[in-house]
């Protein structure tokens, strides 16, 4: 497929999601102190969730691949580029996304947190060969600003919307899946025309976190409900940027 | 409270005054608090904590996120190689048959190369082997020469489908004859595996485990056919762990005095920091920046995520005594709405009750069963038993202070108090380590 077509249907896609998507709002909101006896705390702090038979199934297929696919190329991986040296990989891929996390920043409104991660960038890609090394946080302490669309969107006053599992990517909400849409349309590893590139990056990626996945998979009797109400709670984390000074 | 002090004249003698140095020396680590008990006053034996900046039982107890798995001190070729580098993957995952026609039993395990003594070690409520803390316990024994095992909690979901003998878990007199006709399985399938290689095995429980420790302790000392544990240390076990899990429950209904839109905000900000806690730890001078109620409503919200999963496991295998009407389906929102209704206090009066009464034919008051689950019900045996230990804090949220006596009573020189920490969360320090290493190595020794 020509790689103009391929952007361009990417571009379609994202006016496209974009104009189905509904805006949430909840600025209006009135706080009530009572909430009925029905509610659960569980029920608030998880995502809705009316698609649960879709979800279902498409967790079951991403768990199996996880599991018959990742793990099984994690391990094979792991004789052939020990984990630091796949870290490494990973950190220059991070380094080139500093593109993705300085416009959300600027969408957020966090010029600050743009300028930090264009620092960042020129650093880590000159004193930090392309990459490798995180210099920047470790000689000079820039922290990098882990913002992308779909916090960008939230920032806007956009609600999740439904809870749904991305085919192969896993958990996400409706609005964050088209944060991921842009995510793909503005990644430099899209617009670098090396075939198996993409593949090679995901992979790796994949191999880093599949350990964290198991070891949160196994224990869980549900494993689709344990894994989704953890990741939600991680990304409103996220989102409302609590993951940043732990104590006091 | 009345802590013992010691000063010397600067007209003493040299090795007077050298005695007393060292004595006052020694106090910095060992207080001796004494309680009143009925007549006579009785001695705490108190573990100093200099340098913990204790806050409250609660934000005590969230540091217990601090208890994780360390490789920092691997090499670089340690820690590189391809498969288990980590100590958390280091160990064997295995499985044994407990029971007729239901699944296996997972259990972790790590050997070491020469013969060791076997620590075995069991969680608190609803505790998996997976557990960071637990792992990182089984990491301070491995690393001070043992053979570890883990197994999950009788109120986890694996122990229960795998080899729980009631409908449903959470009495400690019954659950605890399951865990030891398990473990007797593992154990000896283990020593079919590694001949001659575990000198001695010792059971050490954390929490509920705790309490199952005690009543495994009870259970030996009656046996004909002992496994043959050579000590048992009840890290921080609830004197009445149906009233304990109560208290949970008050905790958790504080979310309920939030605004609507603070509730899911309290919630990840406590969430935040545990999370923070795991994964960048806490410099000593530091406190843990978390809202006191905010953090009693996240502890109990793990402990009912718990439960939740365990209801869910009995409903799968039918043993809900009709209790719980929606099915049990491939989508289960409904049934976790359900589900969410459940407190503690209604698992033991519901469940629980119901399902110990069938078992023995007899009917319980909820009194009854709570003092019957209780430790006071075996208080005369732990009294006289010198191979049982137990180890607690001052500031223990499921040991009201008052309670604490009962183990100065019970146990006398063998209950050590840690003087912060809340509810386990203590043992992240190097005291508490080495505190409960040296117990284990001290019975070695002695026998």
């Amino acid at each position: 497929m020509n790689g103009n077509i391929l952007k361009s249907l990417i571009i379609s896609a994202i006016i496209a999601v974009s104009a189905l998507f509904s805006f949430e709002s909840d600025a209006g909101e009135t706080p009530t102190i009572q909430l009925p006896q029905s509610t659960t705390l569980f029920s608030i702090i998880s995502p809705p969730d009316s698609i649960e038979g879709y979800n279902r199934v498409m967790f079951e297929f991403n768990d199996f691949v996880m599991v018959w696919v990742f793990r099984p190329l994690e391990n094979g991986f792991s004789f052939i580029i020990p984990k630091t040296g796949r870290e490494h990989i990973d950190m220059v891929v991070v380094n080139l996304e500093f593109f993705i996390r300085g416009i959300s920043c600027l969408l957020e409104g966090e010029f600050k947190g743009a300028w930090v991660e264009t620092q960042r960038f020129f650093i880590n890609l000159t004193l930090g060969v392309v990459g490798v090394f995180d210099v920047a946080k470790d000689w000079f302490g820039l922290q990098a600003y882990d913002e992308d669309f779909g916090q960008a969107f939230a920032s806007w006053g956009i609600g999740p919307g439904n809870y749904f599992v991305i085919p192969i990517l896993g958990p996400s909400t409706v609005r964050d899946a088209v944060g991921e849409i842009f995510f793909i349309a503005f990644h430099p590893i899209t617009w670098i025309p090396v075939p198996g590139l993409g593949a090679f990056v995901f992979i790796n990626r994949m191999s880093l976190r599949v350990k964290s996945y198991m070891s949160l998979r196994d224990p869980a009797f549900d494993k689709y409900t344990s894994l989704k109400n953890l990741w939600y709670l991680q990304r409103k984390i996220k989102i409302d940027n609590l993951d940043r000074p732990p104590c006091e | 409270m009345r802590m013992n002090s010691s000063q010397s004249s600067p007209h003493a003698p040299f090795t007077i005054r050298i005695a007393a140095l060292a004595l006052a020396a020694a106090l910095t680590t060992t207080a001796l608090p004494t309680i009143n008990a009925e007549s006579k006053p009785l001695t705490l034996k108190m573990v100093r904590m200099n340098g913990y900046r204790s806050q409250d039982s609660i934000r005590d107890s969230l540091r217990y996120a601090l208890c994780q798995v360390h490789d920092h001190d691997l090499s670089f070729w340690a820690r590189e190689y391809p498969i288990n580098g980590s100590f958390f993957d280091r160990a064997s995952i295995n499985e044994a048959q407990i029971q007729k026609k239901h699944p296996p039993l997972h259990y972790k395990i790590w050997m070491q190369t020469a013969k060791a003594p076997l620590v075995i070690i069991l969680p608190g409520m609803g505790g998996h082997y997976q557990g960071a803390g637990l792992n990182a316990l089984a990491q301070t024994y491995f690393d001070s020469g043992h053979s570890v095992l883990l197994v999950s909690s009788s109120m986890n979901w694996e122990f229960y489908v795998a080899a729980c003998t009631s409908k449903v878990p959470g009495y400690p007199p019954l659950d605890a004859k399951d865990i030891r006709y398990a473990l007797r399985k593992i154990i000896t399938k283990i020593k079919n595996e590694h001949p001659g290689e575990i000198i001695s095995t010792h059971l050490v429980g954390l929490s509920l485990g705790a309490v199952h420790t005690l009543f495994i302790a009870k259970l030996e000392s009656e046996s004909n056919k002992k496994i043959g544990f050579k000590s048992y240390l009840a890290i921080h076990p609830p004197i009445d762990i149906i009233n304990a899990l109560t208290t949970l429950d008050d905790f958790f209904a504080k979310w309920r005095k939030w605004p609507k839109k603070k509730v899911s905000l309290n919630i990840e900000k406590a969430a935040a920091v545990y999370l923070a806690l795991t994964k960048k730890g806490l410099p000593s001078n530091k406190k843990v920046n978390v809202d006191k109620n905010a953090a009693e409503v996240l502890i109990a919200t793990s402990y009912r995520y718990a439960l939740r999963e365990l209801l869910l496991a009995i409903k799968k295998d039918g043993n809900d005594m009709g209790l719980i009407k929606t099915p049990y389906g491939f989508k289960k929102n409904d049934l976790y709405r359900e589900l969410d209704a459940f407190s503690f206090q209604d698992y033991a009066e519901k469940f629980l009750k119901k399902s110990i009464e069938a078992k023995l034919g007899k009917s319980l008051s909820m009194k009854e069963l709570a003092e019957n689950g209780s430790l006071h019900s075996i208080s005369p045996f732990l009294a006289k038993a010198e191979n049982v230990k137990v180890i607690n804090s001052m500031n223990d949220f499921l040991v009201p202070r008052k309670k604490l006596k009962w183990f100065a009573k019970t146990f006398g020189d063998r209950a050590l108090f840690f003087e912060y920490g809340g509810h386990l969360g203590e043992l992240y320090t190097k005291q508490a380590k080495k505190a409960i290493v040296e117990y284990l190595t001290t019975i070695e020794k002695v026998k």
